[in-house]
């Protein structure tokens, strides 16, 4: 009997096998020794099968099974126990209202998260090994006749040639099975909620869940669907309507505003009543620097907080960022390095930028926003409206696994708004997203009954 | 060659924009100057150009169904001819799109960076427009449907705000002069409505041609409700000194103040007027870049992308040495010469074609 | 990759690093800019044009975030040239900053340079895209340089104070838009509102218009003529006239709230005619005599003794137009919008057949309200006690 302490269940081992094993009547055991099946009869394991080489029996071994070798046949008994943390809620996803599990390092439980929310015999699951040293499992979710054939298999055979040595984070998988690599938006959405998940999974998408981390990609995705939050489908539709307007507004700024201000400030003074321009002309009489390097100096401070803040012990981080912007905005202020406008630009900007629902997406607006800022100093506002179409031809070119990007504003698929730029009521939305593959009618269709009378 | 397909729908959105893109800047000031005061009424008697436009293109798709029309010119006029009839389209495309970008580039340094040397500013649209094409025709109908909207919604609600400064009473006296001014005015803006002739150079990219009539028929309605309401509003604020301005629209958009902290915003619609540019300048661009790739039998346009519009820019600076040159282009040539081949040419192929099938029986 | 490929990126990139080396050639930081609020055109002794310009002067408030200054204080700067753009660009010698118009909100001519005309000088203006349309014009009696040069106690600079009387519309407001289509219009005459000098502020006395024939001034009219251009030209936001009514020693004073008024050209055999209807709306708001005006009787006394002061005033504001043949009023413009092919016949004797154009007028008042009280006070005074 072989197996890896700290990875196997050794009460059960010792309850079930060894003592099933040292009870067999040795009469029985010859024969038990000799036959060519069935012989996992006497241990009461309900996930054994045979091993029929020494590199799978060693795969085994790795994963936290028991191998028993018996003369010259092996055998492996999923006897697997290992510490895992608890569900708790996610911290990069919080909400208000909402079920609370996030998912954790095993993948099992991961997967059986899934089916406790997901319980049709439809939600079906392949699971294949990646990686030539960490043979890290993992598993594609999908809902027969919701998900696209093409994509499943699609994703499948990318997930096969995948040669790594090790998978350590579903990241890694991401950037292999992506169609465009090279641009900075992800075209598929990590997650560590479940109901973000089972939700994406009832809209006709893959899963994929990797062994060792709580983070699951789904896929295809747009662009839109980066900026939707759980809580919108929780909370009240008229008011998540307006939280959508809002953080579709403040997504636009946390690209533009920085560029809007310089381009303003230096090309089109005569834009700004009068009042105004003349107390950002009082704020800016004493500062050595043109605008320009103002922004891009308060930009890159203010970057270098958030990364900073990020590394602190949580205690420790949270004041920093927050009193150390403001702290540090006022110091230089007062120092004459920079104006009180810019520190209002750059700091809104960042309030818009930590809107953006899924951190993933907010990365390539930080990003994006250096060059467009230094176009728009070099060109004004051309500048910036070129700048802007150049990345909106880029975001028009990109396919997540067949689905544009940009749908469904471009091209625009009227059905697809009411859950894009509001959030109808639930009786309302009884078609699917036109990226469901199957039938587009839920079913079925429940209005507020008859008798419920205003 | 090219594998994208794009909606009618779509196809709707860029003769739209096609047509408004540099139209919408200089319109009322081109046909009030035959016109005078009447000039919306030019706006609405040169649609029938627009409507001939539509309808040659749509009958020589029926003519010839899915066919590009320099594939229609070589089935009609034999390989040689054909050949040549689509160099002399290419040039014509060249010529065009120049015009247009210069023209964008005059009014941006005119109004926007006095300083900026013209080169830089051609330069960058005519890249810009490198890289929309070389992502083929679906990425820039996607571009269209997410930039016009907005642009619209922009311009007309600035002219809704200058509604509380129309004066009804300058639209008056009408036809003062007779229908004649009006008629003129109408023959001059035939340079933007002739181009919906372009629906015949995307029809072979539409995934299903079932509702492009509707759908180009309402992209002409736009066409001609957006002329009428630049007219108004620059006609009902400012009078006959409308004919003056050489940006009438600019001059409205200026002029808008609400409660004083709003107002001398024309920098920001004017930017928007950028995306809309773009686009057009992609439409002909991607006329062109299509058009050379076949004419050469290449298997992928994509790559002529860039050198062409490095061919565009350089025409853009050496067509007009100034401002002036280039109204009066406008005003005086270009409807001859864009009638010719938005209107005539395609004309005479379309009766070409019909003859064709009829003595084929 | 290939090493064609390789060495076309890296040049691509030497010239991509170049655009950044050449600079914006249009950067105009905030701080190298002069703010210019107010434009002041005037003659001098050499009969050259004098520009004044009264721009914004930034506190520099950097250091501190408490600052008891009251606003931004202005100052201004004169030049003179041949022409105006002659003027601007020996003023632009005299001034560190790029002179900045984009934010101008008034323009003031002298009486002076008035009276030589102004058109010339005005293609300076239209022709400029940074001009806005919506710039306020004046006619001041003082010189420019003066009144510009004041900084007063309340507004933050001369220029405020005029523009905020332009937006109180207590007397006639023009823009340079307006000015435009004047100086193009067919009646060839047209009217601005003067400022003077009262104390250390200036005043937009409403007493005050400039008339102008063509592009000069030709005389200035006082208070009640004035008020007879505004309310002729439908321009007139809100008044206060006092009357007096027979029967009833005391005054009345009324609050026009609105006015309405309606131009209507006649043609008929040869002859020219105009009738002017008015329609307006006011408030009682003073009642110094005896006739108690919540009686329903007593309005129709009211209306009436208003309607005839108001054709009075009009006929003396006529008057005074056709005298100097001038059509301050617009009509011209009115009866081309009706009888365009007459008008053209005509057009360049207008002058002539304004001085003997019949005009009637037609007003309507209607009083609306007495405000709080039913009696006037004179009345309960001596009544009083009851």
């Amino acid at each position: 009997m072989a197996y890896v302490d700290g990875l196997t269940n050794t009460e059960e081992l010792d309850e079930n096998v060894l003592r099933s094993l040292m009870s067999i009547d040795p009469k029985e055991a010859e024969e038990w020794i000799q036959a060519d099946e069935h012989q996992e009869r006497f241990i009461p394991i309900s996930s054994s099968g045979p091993v029929n080489n020494w590199q799978d029996g060693l795969l085994h071994l790795s994963g936290g099974h028991a191998l028993l070798l018996v003369q010259d046949k092996g055998f492996f008994l999923s006897v697997t126990r290992f510490e895992t943390r608890q569900i708790v809620e996610p911290e990069t996803e919080p909400v208000i209202r909402g079920p609370k599990d996030g998912f954790i390092e095993s993948m099992r439980i991961n997967t059986a998260l899934l089916r406790r929310k997901i319980r049709t015999p439809r939600l079906k699951m392949k699971t294949l090994q990646i990686g030539r040293l960490t043979a890290t499992s993992v598993t594609i979710v999908y809902i027969q006749d919701l998900a696209d054939p093409k994509v499943i298999q699609t994703v499948w055979d990318r997930l096969q040639q995948i040669d790594i040595d090790g998978v350590l984070e579903s990241s890694y998988l991401e950037e292999f099975i992506e169609d465009h690599p090279y641009s900075p938006f992800p075209q598929v959405k990590p997650s560590e909620r479940v109901d973000v998940v089972a939700s994406s999974l009832l809209q006709g998408r893959i899963a994929i869940v990797t062994d060792n981390t709580p983070v699951v990609l789904t896929l295809p995705i747009t662009l839109p669907s980066l900026l939707q939050s759980p809580e919108d489908y929780y909370e009240r539709y008229t008011f998540s309507t307006a939280v959508r307007w809002l953080r579709i507004a403040l997504f636009i700024c946390s690209i533009t505003l920085p560029s809007l201000y310089i381009s303003i400030m230096t090309f089109h003074q005569e834009m700004i009543p009068t009042q105004l321009l003349n107390s950002i002309a009082s704020a800016r009489e004493a500062i050595p620097f043109p605008t320009l390097i103002e922004v891009l100096i308060m930009e890159a401070a203010f970057e270098s907080l958030r990364e900073a803040g990020i590394r602190l012990p949580k205690q420790v981080g949270f004041a920093v960022t927050i009193v150390g912007a403001l702290v540090i905005g006022e110091a230089a202020v007062s120092a004459g390095i920079i104006s009180s406008p810019i520190v209002i630009v750059v700091a809104f900007t960042g309030i818009a930028s930590f809107t953006v629902p899924r951190f993933a997406a907010g990365l390539p607006i930080r990003l994006l926003r250096f060059p467009l800022t230094v176009i728009s100093g070099i060109f004004g506002l051309v500048g910036m409206m070129i700048g802007l179409i150049v990345l909106c031809i880029h975001l028009c070119s990109i396919k997540s696994f067949g689905v544009n990007y940009m749908s469904p504003f471009a091209p625009i698929r009227t059905g697809d708004f009411k859950d894009v730029i509001v959030r109808a009521p639930w009786w309302k939305m009884n078609q699917r997203p036109s990226t469901v593959h199957g039938n587009p009618n839920r079913q079925p269709v429940s209005k507020p009954s008859a008798d419920r009378k205003e | 060659m090219e594998q994208g397909r794009i909606s009618d729908g779509q196809v709707a959105y860029l003769l739209y924009v096609t047509v408004i893109a540099t139209s919408i800047l200089i319109m009322p000031s081109i046909a009030g100057q035959q016109a005078g005061r009447d000039f919306w009424l030019s706006a609405i008697i040169a649609a029938v150009f627009g409507f001939w436009g539509i309808f040659i293109a749509l009958s020589l798709n029926k003519l010839y169904p899915g066919l590009h029309p320099f594939e229609m010119f070589e089935q009609l006029l034999g390989s040689y001819l054909g050949k040549l009839l689509g160099i002399v389209y290419l040039f014509f495309f060249l010529h065009a799109n120049a015009l247009f970008i210069r023209q964008y580039a005059e009014f941006v340094i005119t109004v926007f960076l006095p300083k900026t040397p013209v080169p830089a500013i051609i330069g960058l649209m005519a890249a810009v427009c490198a890289l929309a094409v070389r992502g083929g025709i679906e990425v820039l109908a996607r571009t269209a449907q997410l930039f016009l909207p907005i642009s619209l919604i922009v311009w007309f609600g600035l002219l809704l705000i200058t509604i509380p400064d129309w004066e009804f009473q300058n639209i008056l006296p009408i036809l003062e002069f007779g229908a004649l001014p009006s008629l003129k005015g109408g023959f001059l803006l035939q340079t933007w409505y002739g181009e919906f002739i372009m629906l015949a150079f995307l029809i072979p990219f539409l995934s299903s041609g079932k509702h492009i009539k509707k759908y180009s028929l309402w992209a002409l309605v736009g066409v001609i409700i957006t002329f009428v309401l630049i007219s108004f509003s620059s006609l009902l604020i400012f009078g006959i000194e409308t004919t003056n301005f050489i940006y009438p629209f600019f001059e409205v958009i200026r002029y808008i103040n609400v409660g004083s902290f709003f107002e001398n915003i024309d920098a920001l619609p004017l930017a928007f007027w950028i995306l809309t540019i773009y686009l057009k300048i992609s439409v002909f661009h991607y006329a062109m870049v299509y058009g050379t790739a076949h004419l050469l039998k290449l298997s992928d346009y994509r790559s002529l992308s860039l050198p062409l519009s490095l061919l565009l820019a350089a025409t853009g600076l050496w067509i007009v040495p100034n401002t002036q040159k280039l109204i009066d282009f406008f005003s005086s040539v270009s409807p001859t010469y864009f009638t010719c081949f938005n209107t005539l040419l395609p004309s005479i192929v379309l009766l070409a074609a019909w003859i064709q099938r009829k003595v084929k029986g | 990759m290939s090493q064609v490929k390789r060495a076309c990126i890296c040049i691509l990139l030497v010239l991509f690093c170049l655009l950044g080396l050449c600079g914006c050639w249009d950067r105009k930081e905030i701080n190298d800019v002069n703010i210019i609020t107010a434009v002041g055109l005037d003659l001098n002794d050499q009969e050259d044009i004098e520009l004044t310009v009264q721009f914004l002067v930034p506190q520099s408030s950097g250091r501190q975030s408490m600052s008891p200054s009251n606003g931004p204080s202005t100052s201004s700067v004169t030049a003179s040239g041949i022409t105006l753009a002659d003027a601007v660009s020996k003023l632009q010698a005299k001034v560190p900053r790029l002179l900045f118009w984009g934010q101008t909100e008034i323009l003031l001519f002298s009486e002076k340079f008035a009276r030589r005309g102004i058109v010339e000088e005005m293609d300076y203006l239209l022709r400029n895209p940074d001009f806005r349309l919506t710039t306020f014009v004046y006619v001041s009696k003082n010189k420019p340089a003066d009144v510009l040069g004041k900084s007063p106690r309340m507004e933050t600079s001369t220029a405020d104070i005029l523009q905020k009387f332009a937006s109180l519309h207590l007397k006639l407001s023009m823009t340079i838009k307006d000015l435009k289509s004047a100086l193009h219009s067919k009646a060839g005459a047209f009217t601005l509102p003067m400022v003077e000098l009262t104390g250390e502020q200036p005043s937009a006395r409403r007493d005050t218009t400039a008339i102008f024939k063509s592009d000069r001034m030709v005389g200035q009219v006082g208070s009640a003529t004035s008020q007879g251009i505004l309310w002729m030209t439908d321009k007139l936001h809100e008044a206060t006239i006092n009357l007096k009514i027979e029967d009833y020693p005391g005054d009345i004073s009324l609050r026009v709230f609105r006015s309405h008024t309606r131009l209507k050209p006649r043609y008929e055999n040869g002859k020219w005619s105009m009738g002017i209807h008015i329609d307006c709306e006011n408030d009682l708001i003073q009642n110094s005599t005896r006739l108690t005006t919540s009686n329903p009787q007593a309005a129709p006394l009211i209306e009436n003794a208003a309607e005839q002061m108001l054709t009075n005033r009009l006929k003396e504001t006529i008057q005074y137009a056709q005298q100097q043949q001038a059509d301050i009023f617009g009509f011209a413009d009115a009866f081309h919008r009706k009888y365009p092919h007459e008008f053209n016949r005509v057009k360049d004797e207008w002058e002539t057949i304004f001085q003997n154009l019949e005009i009637d007028i037609h007003p309507k008042f209607v009083m609306r309200r007495i405000g709080m009280m039913r009696v006037p006070s004179k009345l309960s005074t001596e009544e009083g006690g009851e």
